[in-house]
């Protein structure tokens, strides 16, 4: 009795395994093809941040004007399941591209190189070094956000506002990313010197992680028990601002200083309201086309060398 | 008279019935799992066709089901011992966090694994004598998760540890075509197999889980072995926790709280009695393999993402109501069973 509770899973194993025979298809891109479908995967950070959400739906508009099938993923910030997800359709051949914004690149070094063998191209955020590469070669290109301008944009317009508006002083808050995110030191390091280098009378008196919304306008709310005297709020990103500014509407404070990374369509509306002073933000839909035509490019010709582009980011101010 | 014969003698097979019956029954609860699992492997083989029936994507299947078995097990043996250990999150990000901070500071990797895993055993065993003060093991060990990740934030100062590239022999290496983790599972579940089944602690540690005041009447130290189930629990957290840092190759100080609810989902899904003393780790197992293959058949088909979660927690509702109905049923027909032996005359 005993035995049979080892060897019955010992079997479905197997049977899983037998099930293969020489079913499996060839190889990536020419399995898609043989299969008659042309399908691209598509995995954001997260479905839940509404800027992946949005990107997600212009990818698999994009892709379908095109012909191609787009499957979206979402990893949920796991990088874990975004390695799964990732695995269950590159090494299977069901897809013959994959477009990749990854929660840890260094965790899909690994994939990088089997989806290599398999002749399946992948668009990546990005530089090579973050995925152990030492610089470019095909079948895999680079979209990377320029983290440093971003923080150095977000920086020197908080200083700006609070020379404009809080007469060079002001105690701020530093909403800063989870640990693990992409660009977090870059981005944080250079905003909070930009800062210094505008308003050098702006202090931060602490520093509040952003996860999601709610979770900010929380932890916002406890900081200004302990420092009611904050104005100005360095954010790292759209739910750091919406946070923010929700907290300080609780506690029936004024925020007169805002400024943050991202700009999904409420931010931009706040921007033109006033409530937000700038938003750094990033054109995913302009980075959309670009990639999207890199990847079809390489999947076309996998001998040819990938490409490193940058998202094109902008600025956007009330009247701006 | 001859009438009352054969009616005498029509309820006596009836009676005779009822044990295949009851034995059908104990089957379905008991090994109902795996044809579930293989009803999923054949329903997918087709829907996923070419894809999924490969042996390729075998492998992706169970290094896909290997972390969340490593933490099912934890689950599984604290919930069979009667310990509830919700700290899995928290300790896993802890151990990883030590064993980043170690190998980045020059120490040699199996010194750093050594001690990331004792880490674990010792949250648990700390876990464990907390519990014994009298205190609920659940508010204990959601302290501890909340305790840890902190901790594990403090130790990498708000950010991770990455390129932890020397671990990449127990996370993303192969060994004739099969991924390292799996390796890692079968040598875990074999030795808790065994453990639970063959050594005299382990089917004590099951003992207490049943029933620890009746365990501790027979002469058995029952608390001893409630810490004993909280030290395996911490100890595959760490393994788990371990494990997700070399395939990655990056220690990140956050506790994942998907970590506990796809551990709990899989041992609640191999049927282990949340109230102890009842279960199996091979079924755990295959409780695991069954939430990576429901994923991984619906990753391939392109499924909106949002159903491989609503299916998972109906495939989970579906089978807490199908054991509750074959307890029942099992307990009602054994009842019947006894009754009749009883005014039968028949033992």
């Amino acid at each position: 009795m005993k035995r049979k509770r080892l060897i019955i899973p010992a079997v479905f194993v197997l049977g899983l395994s037998a099930c293969s025979g020489d079913t499996r298809p060839a190889t990536g891109s020419a399995a898609a093809a043989s299969a008659g479908t042309k399908a691209i995967a598509f995995s954001p950070l997260a479905l839940k941040i509404p800027a992946m959400k949005g990107l997600s739906e212009g990818v698999q508009g994009y892709g379908r004007s095109q012909g191609y099938e787009v499957i979206v993923q979402d990893p949920n910030l796991d990088p874990q399941k975004q390695l799964t997800e990732l695995q269950s359709v590159i090494e299977t051949g069901r897809v013959g591209g994959a477009w990749v914004i990854a929660v840890q690149p260094s965790s899909l070094s690994a994939l990088v190189k089997t989806a290599q063998e398999k002749k399946i191209p992948l668009i990546l955020n990005g530089v090579p070094t973050d995925y152990g590469l030492a610089g470019l070669e095909p079948l895999v290109s680079f979209s990377t956000i320029d983290y440093e301008a971003q923080g150095k944009a977000i920086g020197e317009e908080l200083g700006q506002c609070v020379n404009e508006k809080l007469g060079g002083k002001a105690e701020v808050f530093h909403l800063i990313n989870q640990p693990g995110t992409a660009g977090k030191e870059q981005l944080e390091s250079s905003a909070l010197a930009a800062l210094k280098a505008t308003a050098p009378g702006a202090t931060i008196v602490q520093d509040v992680v952003t996860t999601d919304r709610q979770a900010v306008q929380t932890g916002v709310s406890s900081a200004l028990q302990g420092h009611p005297g904050v104005t100005a709020v360095l954010g790292a990103n759209d739910e750091a601002a919406l946070g923010s500014l929700g907290a300080f509407d609780a506690a029936g404070k004024k925020l007169t200083c805002l400024t943050e990374a991202g700009g999904n369509d409420e931010v931009l509306g706040l921007v033109k309201e006033g409530r937000i002073y700038a938003s750094v933000v990033l054109q995913f839909d302009a980075d959309m086309k670009q990639s999207f035509d890199a990847l079809v490019t390489m999947m076309g010709d996998p001998s040819a060398t990938g490409v490193q582009m940058t998202v094109p980011q902008e600025v956007m101010k009330a009247g701006g | 008279m001859t009438a009352a014969v054969p009616a005498t003698e029509a309820a006596v097979p009836a009676g005779r019935d009822m044990p295949r019956a009851v034995t059908l029954l104990v089957f379905a609860r008991d090994r109902g799992i795996f044809i579930l699992w293989g009803a999923i492997i054949l329903a997918f083989s087709f829907w996923c066709a070419p894809y999924f029936a490969t042996l390729d994507n075998a492998m992706l299947v169970a290094n896909a089901a290997a972390i969340t078995a490593i933490f099912a097990a934890g689950v599984g043996i604290g919930v069979m011992t009667g310990v509830l250990d919700l700290s899995l999150p928290g300790t896993a990000a802890f151990a990883a966090c030590v064993v980043g901070w170690l190998m980045t500071h020059g120490q040699p990797t199996w010194l750093s694994l050594t001690v990331g895993l004792l880490a674990g055993a010792v949250v648990g065993l700390v876990n464990g004598l907390i519990a014994l003060r009298g205190f609920n093991p659940i508010i204990v060990t959601i302290g501890t998760l909340s305790a840890l990740s902190g901790l594990a934030a403090v130790i990498a100062g708000g950010y991770t540890f990455p390129g932890l590239r020397s671990l990449q022999f127990m996370g993303t290496d192969r060994y004739v075509g099969v991924p390292a983790p799996v390796y890692i599972v079968a040598v875990l579940f074999l030795a808790g197999f065994l453990f639970l089944t063959r050594t005299r602690d382990g089917i004590r540690l099951m003992a207490v889980g049943g029933n620890a005041e009746a365990a501790r009447r027979s002469g058995i130290h029952s608390e001893r072995y409630r810490v004993l189930g909280f030290v395996i629990s911490g100890l595959c957290a760490a393994l788990g926790g371990l494990v997700s840092t070399a395939v990655t190759t990056e220690a990140t100080p956050e506790a994942s709280p998907g970590i506990i609810f796809n551990a709990l989902t899989a041992v609640a899904l191999a049927g282990v009695a949340l109230t102890g003393g009842r279960g199996s780790l091979p079924r755990v197992l295959v409780g695991a393999l069954i939430l990576a293959t429901i994923a991984n058949g619906l990753t391939i088909r392109g499924v909106q993402p949002y159903w491989a979660t609503v299916l998972t927690g109906v495939l989970l509702l579906g089978s807490l109501g199908l054991e509750r109905v074959i307890q029942r049923s099992v307990s009602n027909r054994l009842m019947a069973t006894a009754n009749l032996s009883v005014h039968s005359g028949k033992a």
